[in-house]
């Protein structure tokens, strides 16, 4: 850990005298280790590869437009975590807030959305498989469970040794994703 | 943030912000901006604003120049202090990011100054005040004369990077009442030290929990 904290520390001095070849590397080693931290801190929230993506993208920017203000004086490490915490905090915030929304429905309830909405519009069961591929593997296993084997939130949560709230999390972002899918299928088509 | 090409890999999209990045840094470097003078002057500035606001709404005590060496006064004073001290400290630390101050050690000479004052008073000043009106009126002047200065330092923590919200918010308000009670001292009349230890504390208390609780809605970046 301290070579890394060395080696990043000199790639931002080196920055701020204009040099970029070092910085970016420091960008490209901190853009690792941030998209496996962010996995392994929302991976309740079911992100998927683009939204895991758009969260390192918050992290970078957030450092880049305030590197001047790190005082070089003071560990750089530190300072890196405690602005990824709290981007990634305030992102789980906003997602949970984003899917807390729907997540007060009964069995009933869910059970319908599979016969709506998405489905309703594609009489192709090939194509709704196709859709349905494109989504990351949690999802799919989520959408399989609830929509094609008819399970309730529960039994998928049993299923799939996942909480409850965290199938209708994902549940809510499949859906989503799904209708994402559709309009760019449906513009090319 | 994603551009078409990066639908199918995200982390190409990635790659060409970082190209970006890099880009600007060769083109414009950005030297350091240090973060201890732009705090001194929101700290500076919130004073000023508590002062005025508190010549508004009170006049300065008609004995203030007689009374101002007296020790009724200058505990007032000094405790007050004790407190921005601890407080300015601990704005600081929550605007850096990775950097956390234990409230307690901070606020620690300011608070066993204060109870060591009331404990020992032999004044006999009644800690409800001389007359009815006197807790609402101090309590209540204090907390008008702070919500400026409370503004001013979230908008000086905002130019800072503060990563754990509440907790700055919470010492915005805290530094801000402490800085609206030594703005009190030029017209407060109440000079027994229990009855500052208790009532000034207390004013203070309140605005530090006013802005925990605005802090994550005032400070979000």
């Amino acid at each position: 850990m301290e070579a890394r904290e060395n080696r990043w520390t000199m790639a931002m001095r080196a920055g701020r005298l204009g040099v970029c070849a070092d910085y970016e590397r420091f960008l490209h080693e901190f853009s690792a280790s941030l998209r496996r931290i962010i996995h392994h801190q929302l991976n309740h929230l079911g992100l998927s590869a683009a939204e895991t993506e758009d969260v390192v993208q918050e992290v970078l920017i957030a450092v880049h437009s305030r590197r001047a203000q790190w005082d070089d004086r003071r560990p750089l490490i530190p300072w890196l975590n405690a602005i990824t915490r709290y981007k990634i905090v305030d992102t789980a915030r906003k997602l949970g807030r984003d899917a807390r929304r729907h997540i007060h429905l009964t069995d009933e309830e869910w059970s319908n959305l599979c016969d709506q909405d998405v489905w309703q519009e594609n009489s192709h069961p090939e194509d709704i498989e196709r859709l349905v591929s494109q989504l990351s593997a949690g999802q799919q296993a989520v959408v399989q469970a609830i929509c094609f084997q008819g399970d309730t939130p529960r039994e998928a949560a049993h299923r799939l040794g996942m909480s409850e709230g965290a199938v209708r999390v994902a549940f809510h972002r499949s859906l989503k994703q799904l209708k994402k899918l559709m309009d760019v299928a449906g513009e090319k088509s | 943030m994603r551009d078409p090409a990066g639908n199918n890999n995200p982390q190409l999209a990635t790659d060409m912000l970082i190209a970006r990045m890099g880009q600007e840094i060769s083109q414009s470097p950005e030297p350091s901006r240090p973060l201890n003078t732009m705090l001194a002057n929101g700290v500076l500035l919130a004073l000023a604003v508590a002062i005025v606001v508190v010549l508004f709404l009170a006049r300065p005590r008609a004995d203030l120049v007689s009374v101002w060496t007296s020790w009724a006064v200058q505990f007032k004073v000094f405790g007050m202090l004790l407190l921005i001290g601890g407080g300015i400290r601990m704005l600081w630390a929550a605007s850096i990011p990775g950097v956390a101050i234990k409230p307690a050690l901070a606020l620690l000479p300011a608070v066993l100054f204060l109870a060591a004052g009331a404990a020992f008073d032999s004044t006999g000043f009644p800690m409800l005040g001389t007359h009815a009106l006197a807790v609402p009126a101090c309590v209540g002047t204090i907390l008008a004369a702070a919500l400026a200065p409370m503004w001013i330092l979230l908008t000086t923590l905002r130019r800072g990077i503060p990563t754990d919200l509440r907790r700055a918010g919470a010492v915005a308000g805290m530094l801000a009442g402490a800085l609206a009670a030594l703005a009190y001292t030029l017209a407060c009349v109440n000079d027994g030290a229990g009855f500052v230890g208790l009532w000034y504390s207390f004013a203070i208390a309140v605005t530090g929990a006013l802005g925990a609780f605005i802090g994550p809605k005032a400070l979000a970046w």
